[in-house]
């Protein structure tokens, strides 16, 4: 199957002063639809800054980033949010939820962002709040949602503008275990079902359970351990 | 994203109200203080602009209306006679004493004009007629003198340098620079009421009306040839000559400029801080919408619509005040000229400042890197 994301010696390097610290080193990778891939690592090995580089957040210093066979990252920089809206979900550690909006106008936001109807806007985060299992909370506002059903805001808003790679940052960091299996089950359902790509950092032992491949990322430099049996 | 600047403005409600309370104080301010300063200006040259006169003969050097050094009248018979003009009329202005009721006694500027001739006198009357003041000891005041004279009832008998004197009109809208209220009467009587003898048969200016009012300027250069003693100004120059005087020459202007522009820097400066505390308390939210895959200009958007969302209520409730206002300064003398080009004027400035306000939201939220969301919190 053609890889959706793919990454080719994928180097981001830092400047400290007089110093030059690389933060990521050499990583090539790729993920098709309806895969699962897992970074593991140490605190401070580059899984975030490959996420933002994987996410065209951040631009690498040198390598190649592909999606669907296409390369983005010589995109100019005015270029790269319209790729992040229409083909990125992000899912963050931190959820990251605008706290002055209910769950259901989290969600509008991404849908807000690509311009889509009021009616459209309506239906599609109804939708996806009642598949993450937030109907009865879709006019709460995250100050009232546990940290599960934040995650799951921060899901359904991932996924809100119907994006091919879905990337998650920690998603289960803040959460306790029964909420953190159920994130990843969502994870696996959405990949699954709807032929999503899904890059996920975590240090979670338990999300190996539900990946396709795991990669480990220490000091910036990337080796596969899976694929998983 | 007007939508998501409207939720962000108005969540902090305490200091969404602060920031009101803020904006409508300076825009209430800044619109008070142009609008006292046009009032006053529009006072200053009230007769001028509605004398409906083209050319003014005045004595050289005059600089505003109210103080004019007299020169002989018979100019204005010899000018009487031109074929171009309308018509010339002599104008006196002096000032006197009014005795009140109680027998203290108001400074009054005394408008002498002909009262077959439509110019010099009253413009708009609240009763009686501009022609009422001919034929004997007969005055109109403005009504908005009341404040300072007592009532004015038509037929009621007044002193006005000691003379007895009738009144028989009262006019509407007419008001000096210098607050003392006009007495209008016939040219006649008015020099008869002058104190000093020597200043009689002298008039302030000779108004004139054109047959062809855009030969102005042609007429005005002619007779600048042969009255060489005297100043010859349009009328749109001598209401130039007497806002000048009184805006620049004696400072006044540049304390109302002032005090206009501190209102405007104290708004611009409620606004811009708002909107900074805002954005920095926000700064993760905007980081997110930057890696969802908000545009720049989506950002902007959403900080300007803040800055609009402050100036335009913040004006919004300031207007009214202001308005509501009008009527009880008004009682006590104070002119507010508040007009619908006014209100559109000082709305705009308060918008581009505001805007302006928001530059440096706009600019720390330009330079946040996206990336920070990735960073565990």
């Amino acid at each position: 199957m053609k890889p959706l994301l793919e990454a080719r010696a994928l180097t981001k390097h830092y400047e400290q002063g007089t110093m030059t610290v690389a933060a990521v080193e050499g990583v090539s990778f790729t993920v098709s639809g309806g895969e699962i891939a897992l970074i593991i690592g140490p605190s401070g090995s580059g899984k975030s800054t490959l996420l933002s580089m994987l996410g065209c957040i951040l631009r690498p210093t040198s390598g190649a980033i592909l999606l669907a066979g296409h390369e983005v990252s010589n995109l100019p920089d005015r270029d790269l949010p319209r790729i992040r809206r229409r083909c990125f979900g992000f899912v963050f550690q931190s959820f990251h939820l605008f706290p002055f909006l209910t769950a259901r106008e989290n969600v509008e936001t991404a849908l807000r962002l690509r311009k889509i109807s009021a009616d459209a806007r309506r239906r599609r985060s109804a939708d996806l709040l009642e598949a993450c299992g937030l109907e009865d909370r879709m006019d709460f506002y995250p100050a009232s949602l546990s940290g599960g059903e934040k995650q799951r805001v921060a899901i359904a808003r991932a996924l809100a503008g119907d994006p091919f790679i879905l990337l998650a940052d920690e998603p289960t960091a803040s959460l306790d275990s029964a909420n953190g299996e159920l994130i990843f089950e969502m994870l696996r359902r959405f990949a699954k079902k709807d032929g999503k790509a899904v890059v996920m950092a975590s240090h979670d032992p338990s999300a190996r359970g539900y990946a396709d491949r795991i990669h480990a990322i220490v000091d910036g430099r990337m080796t596969e351990i899976g694929p998983i049996n | 994203m007007i939508w998501l600047a409207t939720r962000l403005a108005f969540h902090n409600r305490a200091r969404f109200i602060v920031t009101l309370l803020g904006v409508v104080f300076s825009a209430y301010l800044t619109l008070t203080e142009t609008a006292l300063y046009i009032g006053m200006m529009e006072n200053a040259t009230s007769i001028i602009r509605h004398a409906g006169a083209d050319l003014w003969v005045a004595s050289k050097g005059v600089q505003n209306f109210d103080f004019a050094k007299p020169f002989p009248d018979d100019r204005a018979k010899t000018l009487q006679s031109r074929a171009e003009f309308l018509w010339a009329k002599p104008i006196s202005l002096s000032w006197g004493f009014l005795k009140l009721r109680d027998g203290a006694q108001e400074l009054v500027e005394i408008i002498g004009y002909d009262p077959r001739a439509p110019v010099g006198g009253p413009w708009e009357m609240a009763s009686g007629a501009p022609a009422d003041v001919a034929g004997g000891d007969r005055m109109i005041v403005d009504e908005s003198a009341a404040q300072r004279l007592g009532e004015l009832r038509l037929g009621s008998s007044w002193e006005v340098n000691d003379r007895p004197i009738k009144l028989v009109g009262l006019s509407r809208g007419a008001r000096t620079f210098t607050t003392a209220p006009i007495v209008f009467t016939s040219y006649d009587l008015a020099q008869e009421m002058t104190p000093n003898i020597s200043r009689r048969a002298t008039a302030a200016y000779i108004a004139i009306k054109l047959r062809n009012p855009k030969d102005a300027e042609r007429v005005a250069k002619a007779l600048r040839g042969e009255l060489k003693e005297n100043e010859i100004l349009t009328t749109a120059a001598f209401v130039d000559r007497t806002v000048l005087y009184w805006t620049v020459q004696t400072g006044m202007g540049a304390a109302f400029c002032l005090t206009a522009i501190l209102g405007l820097i104290v708004g611009a400066g409620t606004i811009g801080q708002t909107i900074y505390a805002n954005t920095m308390e926000h700064l993760g939210e905007f980081a997110t919408l930057k890696a969802m895959g908000a545009s720049a200009r989506d950002l902007d958007t959403i900080i300007l619509a803040q800055a609009g969302i402050d100036a335009g209520l913040g004006f919004g409730f300031a207007a009214p005040l202001a308005l509501l206002s009008k009527a009880p300064l008004e009682t006590m003398g104070v002119t507010l000229a508040i007009g619908p080009l006014l209100l559109a004027g000082l709305f705009c400035v308060t918008l581009v400042s505001a805007l302006v306000a928001a530059y440096v939201s706009i600019r720390r939220v330009q330079k946040l890197d996206p990336a920070t969301v990735f960073r565990s919190q």
